[in-house]
């Protein structure tokens, strides 16, 4: 189902393109559950989208397969015209680390590596490892001072924030957010929804965010029910 | 900013961040690091000890190319006569001493009586043109600290410079001697030696000897009137095949005395027959070897398990599987390295040790230890063994699940 709130583009070619997507998990319970049966799904360039759903309904398995982290059973994924589903997982690798951030709920920053380090690492996954930039990212997200510290010295809050910094690191053109506000409190959820925006348009970042947070929906001009998207029967099915 | 590497290579990225979980894992990684080099250590400690030790003894044999002795082994004679080791096989008769050194083909010939010590240490009687004429070394002959040689008929001793370090001998100290060659307290001889010469380190054995004139032992009050007339030992410099010559008239034909020659063959015999104890050592160091990559598997193994998270986040960022694979295997590397650098360390340790226990036994100086091609083989040999205890790990973290360890804990 292809939603009203995507605006697809005049000549009919999308940013991002998802057809008859198919993800099934495996386990003795179940020999083939259903977690993701999306028919069509768009997002437009430069545009920013909130899917809303329940928790355990499959939204961030949604988000590993555009992000080229999960292999999709069937159908297609087609990120600037490129199929992801069909690339080796080398290829896929390459892709996500060319064109896609990626904010995750629990921050995912290496303990081991400061603010700065983290975000340097992003970089040089893809080969662009430069300070500078790295530094700008940061002072972009007010995290100058902290710059230096690991993330255990760092405060929930502090720490999305480097996420944050670190997704925009190698200049993706889609950014996923997979609740990222999942661990913030109601202040700093806010604080970081409108960060994400505003760097993601600064940017010229699509953003695609999921969350199951209705304060989180309302910060979108256009947003969507994962459930009207993924036809999937029954209750939960996140893996 | 600490990084130094360059990030935007693979290798530097991936170095980093192996040091990085260094870092996070600085103890288990010492560990097993330690237990690396242990092994590396031992092994490399336990070939070159062996390899300098035969060199060592080899070029200690003060310059004579055999020995002449009472019937008995060829080993006895050469560690009691040249080495100052094991006891006296027994006594020669002053003719057939007087015979070999009239022999054609022999260069010198110096007697050797035994017998005495003082407080351990042994007292050897010879002649003093030893000290005058001999060249312990091609070219080097004994060199005196202060003093002069001894008088051949005079109870005078020249004294090596180990025992006068560690007895504090000096000109002019007077002494009396022991009779034996392990020192008894109750076995004091009468005669008392005066100390008018000190000798110059050679890293020979003749550092560890009070030398006196042969008939200053073979007439000590107390010993037996045969041994005024008897020898212990000749030692002997010879010129061409005179060697063989004797070696078929003393050992084949004869059965009053005993030759000992080469003196090289002779300790090669003696260093085969310690070879079971370097096979101890080596069966040893590969036994540490194993604990070794145990310990890196451990140490990995733990490593891993707090780092699956830190994998699964390089891998959405869009590292390949190829590049955590290789944190790990940089990880281990680095440990390795590690290693086998400290190995290197452990070996000087186990060297000193070693050489410090061979010069207080037999007063040969093993030398300085370097490090040649062999040895680098084994370093080599070290960090490949360390990197077999990171392989399962890596091939573990190549295998793991991405989407799997990256749900959230929050």
């Amino acid at each position: 189902m292809e939603s009203d709130t995507n605006s697809p583009s005049d000549k009919g070619i999308h940013f991002l393109d998802v057809k008859s997507l198919k993800k099934f998990f495996y386990s003795a319970a179940d020999p083939m559950l259903p977690v993701v049966n999306v028919k069509s799904f768009t997002l437009d360039s430069n545009h920013q989208l909130a899917i809303y759903g329940k928790s355990g309904s499959g939204k961030s398995t949604f988000l590993n397969l555009i992000a080229g982290i999960l292999r999709a059973d069937s159908g297609s994924i087609k990120l600037e015209n490129t199929d992801i589903t069909t690339l080796s997982e080398t290829d896929r690798d390459r892709t996500r680390a060319h064109n896609t951030g990626y904010v995750f709920q629990s921050f995912h920053l290496l303990q081991g590596c400061t603010a700065l380090e983290n975000v340097m690492v992003a970089m040089a996954v893809n080969g662009l490892a430069n300070e500078k930039k790295a530094r700008e990212l940061l002072s972009m997200v007010d995290m100058s001072e902290r710059e230096n510290y690991l993330p255990l010295q760092l405060s929930t809050g502090q720490q999305q924030r480097v996420c944050i910094a670190r997704a925009l690191a190698n200049n993706p053109k889609l950014i996923l957010a997979d609740e990222p506000t999942g661990s913030l409190d109601p202040e700093n959820a806010f604080r970081c929804i409108e960060l994400l925006k505003t760097l993601c348009r600064e940017n010229g970042s699509s953003l695609l965010v999921v969350s199951h947070d209705p304060n989180v929906i309302e910060c979108f001009d256009s947003s969507i029910n994962w459930d009207e998207i993924n036809e999937v029967d029954g209750g939960s099915n996140e893996s | 900013m600490e990084v130094v590497m360059n990030l935007n290579s693979k290798l530097g990225l991936i170095f980093f961040l192996a040091l990085k979980g260094f870092r996070q894992h600085m103890f288990g990684s010492l560990v097993a690091a330690f237990s690396i080099a242990l092994a590396g250590g031992l092994l490399l400690g336990t070939l070159k000890i062996q390899k300098q030790t035969k060199a060592s003894f080899n070029n200690a044999s003060g310059g004579f190319d055999a020995v002449l002795g009472a019937r008995g082994s060829k080993l006895q004679l050469v560690l009691n006569a040249l080495f100052h080791l094991d006891s006296s096989p027994g006594n020669l008769s002053w003719e057939q001493y007087e015979l070999i050194k009239n022999t054609p083909g022999v260069k010198e010939a110096y007697p050797i009586a035994v017998g005495d010590n003082y407080l351990g240490y042994r007292l050897v009687g010879t002649h003093p043109q030893l000290f005058y004429r001999h060249e312990w070394k091609k070219g080097e002959k004994y060199k005196l600290q202060s003093g002069r040689v001894f008088s051949e008929m005079a109870k005078e001793a020249l004294v090596g410079s180990f025992v006068a370090e560690r007895l504090k001998l000096k000109i002019g100290d007077r002494f009396q001697p022991y009779h034996g060659l392990n020192f008894k307290e109750d076995a004091q001889h009468q005669d008392v030696y005066v100390v008018v010469g000190l000798l110059e380190a050679t890293g020979t054995p003749s550092d560890k000897v009070i030398w006196v004139p042969i008939k200053g032992i073979q007439l000590m009050e107390g010993h037996d009137a045969e041994m005024a007339k008897s020898v212990s030992a000749v030692l002997l410099s010879l010129r061409g095949a005179t060697g063989f010559n004797l070696e078929i008239k003393y050992n084949r034909q004869g059965n009053q005395a005993t030759f000992a020659w080469p003196v090289a063959a002779t300790l090669a015999s003696f260093f085969e027959k310690m070879n079971w104890f370097r096979r101890v050592l080596e069966v040893i160091s590969y036994v540490i070897a194993v604990v070794g990559i145990l310990m890196v598997s451990s140490t990995m193994r733990s490593s891993i398990n707090e780092r699956k998270r830190d994998f699964a986040i390089l891998r959405s960022l869009g590292s390949s599987r190829m590049v955590v694979t290789g944190v790990i295997l940089g990880h281990t590397f680095i440990i390795s390295l590690l290693g086998a650098v400290s190995s290197i360390v452990i070996m000087q340790g186990i060297w000193w040790v070693t050489e410090s226990l061979i010069v207080e036994e037999t007063g040969v100086l093993l030398g300085s230890v370097g490090l040649g091609l062999q040895d680098f083989g084994v370093l080599a040999g070290v960090v490949v063994t360390g990197l077999l205890g990171g392989l399962w790990s890596a091939a573990y973290v190549y295998r793991s699940d991405l989407a799997r360890n990256l749900q959230p804990t929050a």
